[in-house]
């Protein structure tokens, strides 16, 4: 519930467990509002990641910004699903949604499930979600710099979330890019 | 022809089914299809709030044995001023059949493609003297028991219309069919069947309308479109149909290797809409593109379910439904893109943008990805948003009155669309409807 401008964030980091259904939501209630939700999804093996948000307008002049960053690899499926909701009155609100996904193999799935609901004119709502894998051409460079395969993904995965983990503190960013070194290990086959 | 009396109101049933079956002297394989398909519609129920698809869509105030269905008879005739209005130069077109309640009044073929094998007529007509070329095509895009409206369809379907174009054939011309409805209480069942041999190329223009305010009446179309290796369809569906009226239907392709399908869905009319259309892309290489463009005002209601299904290696699809919403109108957008395990090298957009012109209007997006390869671009984008009051600021410092602003405004946001249409007679509708709906606007 955030209030009269008022600022709620979520960084929600999903690395492990086999299924994760988790959707923070932020209900804007007064004006001036804001909503700020960071994800970030690794699906390994076995493991199905279904993370997202829900942001609801209930008041005018209120914003909110959804970046979900989602990997999946060896058969692991990982996906965003959200809501938008902007109720009759909520004027002047905005809303923008990112979904971005990194699929490094041909065994692995993702899956992005945004809804939005606009019950109200004068607003400016955008999502936009892209999918694509590791560029070889981007893998080829670094490797031409005498950096080893694993590093080169590694540093390429790194760079994809790398919008969320500026925003965490110093330590769990650090402890977060381990995690995804450790989840990383061997991946190139 | 324009006898506008209410159609009989016959009760549906399984006697009814035998009976259309029956009049139009229809061979055993198609009757006892429709017998299964009324097996199917009595078994399946009526989609409901609960069923995710329709959660947004109510139709509790649907019945369906209100409506009298109308069968399908040939009688020479003039089309009444509005179809003939809706339909446009006559000269522009390489074929041209006129349907008015279900009667076919005009058939026109140049004689030079009727002569290359270009079969251009009624599904119906095409049922008995063309089995050969129906029979194994029939059902096989749209299957009737998916749903209780395409059970419906599919026990009941009669006219439509079937297009046949050979091997290696190029028509330039367009192909139109168009239809209008004036008769109170009536069901409209058409079907479209569409078969493009291999490299053959072929363009097929449907327009509907009916009588803008009394006429009730419900309409459930199926498009079945089949183009083999190669070929090429453009599949163009324009209505303009009265506000009384609830439109169901499904627009599918199949697409082999290499074949191209560009389809484009005009929505101005219907009091509720609620069509599917979807691409299956079978083949390697094979292309999609889809166009959607709706228009509602008053408390029109538009639910389009979009299916860009890439089942094979190499291919692309590429879709862009834009809304322009005004009064009390509302729309549901819910598209999906699936790329299945192999399908590498798959290039896949999706767009769908709304322009909301009015307190009170609605629009619901809810695109989805669905991805299960790794070596493809796909991206997809929904944007809900009303006019910049900026830009019709700077309009009207430029000395125009606000309701030239705003109408350049709307043709601005539709023009993305418009200038992917490469079909005049279209473009020209398009444009004149949008501005006879901007009409009233303050």
């Amino acid at each position: 519930m955030a209030y009269r401008d008022a600022t709620m964030e979520w960084v929600d980091g999903n690395l492990g467990s086999k299924l994760t259904m988790k959707y923070p939501s932020v209900y804007m209630l007064e004006p001036g509002a804001k909503a700020e939700i960071l994800s970030i999804a690794f699906a390994g093996e076995g493991q199905h990641q279904d993370p997202g948000g829900k942001v609801i307008h209930a008041a005018p002049h209120t914003q909110s910004s959804v970046v979900s960053k989602s990997i999946s690899k060896s058969g692991g499926r990982a996906g965003y699903r959200g809501l938008v909701k902007i109720y009759p009155g909520a004027r002047g609100s905005k809303c923008a949604v990112r979904c971005d996904a990194l699929i490094l193999d041909e065994r692995s799935r993702s899956d992005t499930y945004p809804t939005m609901e606009i019950d109200e004119d004068d607003v400016q709502v955008t999502h936009e979600a892209t999918v694509s894998k590791v560029s070889d051409e981007q893998l080829f460079y670094l490797m031409s710099r005498g950096i080893n395969q694993d590093e080169a993904m590694n540093m390429i995965v790194r760079g994809f979330i790398e919008p969320i983990a500026r925003e965490l503190p110093m330590e769990y960013s650090v402890e977060l890019n381990r995690l995804i070194a450790l989840e990383m290990e061997g991946s190139v086959g | 022809m324009s006898d506008s009396s209410a159609a009989a109101a016959t009760t549906l049933s399984r006697a009814l089914v035998e009976e259309m079956s029956g009049a139009a002297g229809e061979p055993a394989w198609l009757r006892d299809r429709r017998l299964a398909a009324w097996e199917a519609f009595v078994r399946l129920p009526l989609p409901s709030a609960d069923d995710e698809a329709w959660r947004r869509t109510d139709i509790s105030a649907l019945d369906l044995d209100a409506f009298g269905v109308l069968p399908h008879s040939v009688q020479k005739g003039r089309a009444p001023a509005p179809l003939a209005a809706l339909v446009g130069d006559p000269a522009g077109a390489a074929g041209l059949r006129l349907v008015v309640n279900g009667v076919q009044i005009e058939e026109r073929l140049p004689r030079d493609l009727a002569q290359r094998g270009l079969i251009f007529t009624s599904l119906s007509q095409a049922v008995a003297a063309h089995p050969d070329l129906v029979r194994p095509y029939l059902g096989t895009v749209v299957r009737d028991d998916e749903n209780k409206f395409r059970a419906h369809h599919g026990a009941l379907w009669s006219g439509g219309t079937f297009l046949y174009v050979p091997k290696g054939l190029e028509v330039d011309l367009q192909l139109v069919t168009g239809t209008w409805l004036d008769r109170e209480g009536a069901a409209f069942l058409p079907h479209t069947l569409v078969v493009a041999e291999e490299r053959s190329r072929v363009t097929l223009v449907e327009v509907f309308g009916s009588a803008e305010g009394s006429s009730r009446a419900l309409v459930n179309h199926a498009v079945e479109l089949i183009p083999k290796a190669g070929a090429q369809i453009r599949y163009v569906n324009l209505q303009e149909w009265g506000r009384q009226l609830w439109e169901f239907g499904i627009v599918r392709a199949v697409l082999e290797r290499d074949a191209t399908v560009h389809s484009l869905m005009v929505a101005f009319g219907a009091g509720l809409v609620k069509t599917n259309v979807e691409s299956s892309l079978r083949g390697q290489g094979s292309t999609s593109e889809m166009l959607g463009v709706a228009f509602g005002d008053g408390t029109q209601h538009f639910d389009y379910h979009t299916l860009q299904e890439h089942a094979a290696p190499s291919t692309t699809s590429d879709l862009l439904y834009k809304g322009v919403l005004k009064d009390k109108a509302r729309s549901v957008f819910s598209g999906l893109i699936r790329a299945d395990y192999g399908a590498q090298k798959t290039n896949a957009f999706q767009l769908n943008r709304n322009l909301i012109l009015s307190e009170g209007a609605r629009a619901d997006s809810m695109p989805k990805l669905e991805i299960m390869a790794n070596d493809l671009r796909c991206t997809h984008g929904a944007s809900t948003s009303r006019l910049n009051e900026d830009q019709i600021f700077y309009l009207m410092s430029r000395a125009l009155p606000r309701a030239v602003a705003v109408r350049m405004m709307v043709d601005g946001f539709l023009s993305e669309i418009f200038d992917r249409i490469p079909l005049e007679m279209v473009r020209r509708r398009l444009s004149e409807t949008v501005e006879r709906k901007m009409e009233d606007y303050v």
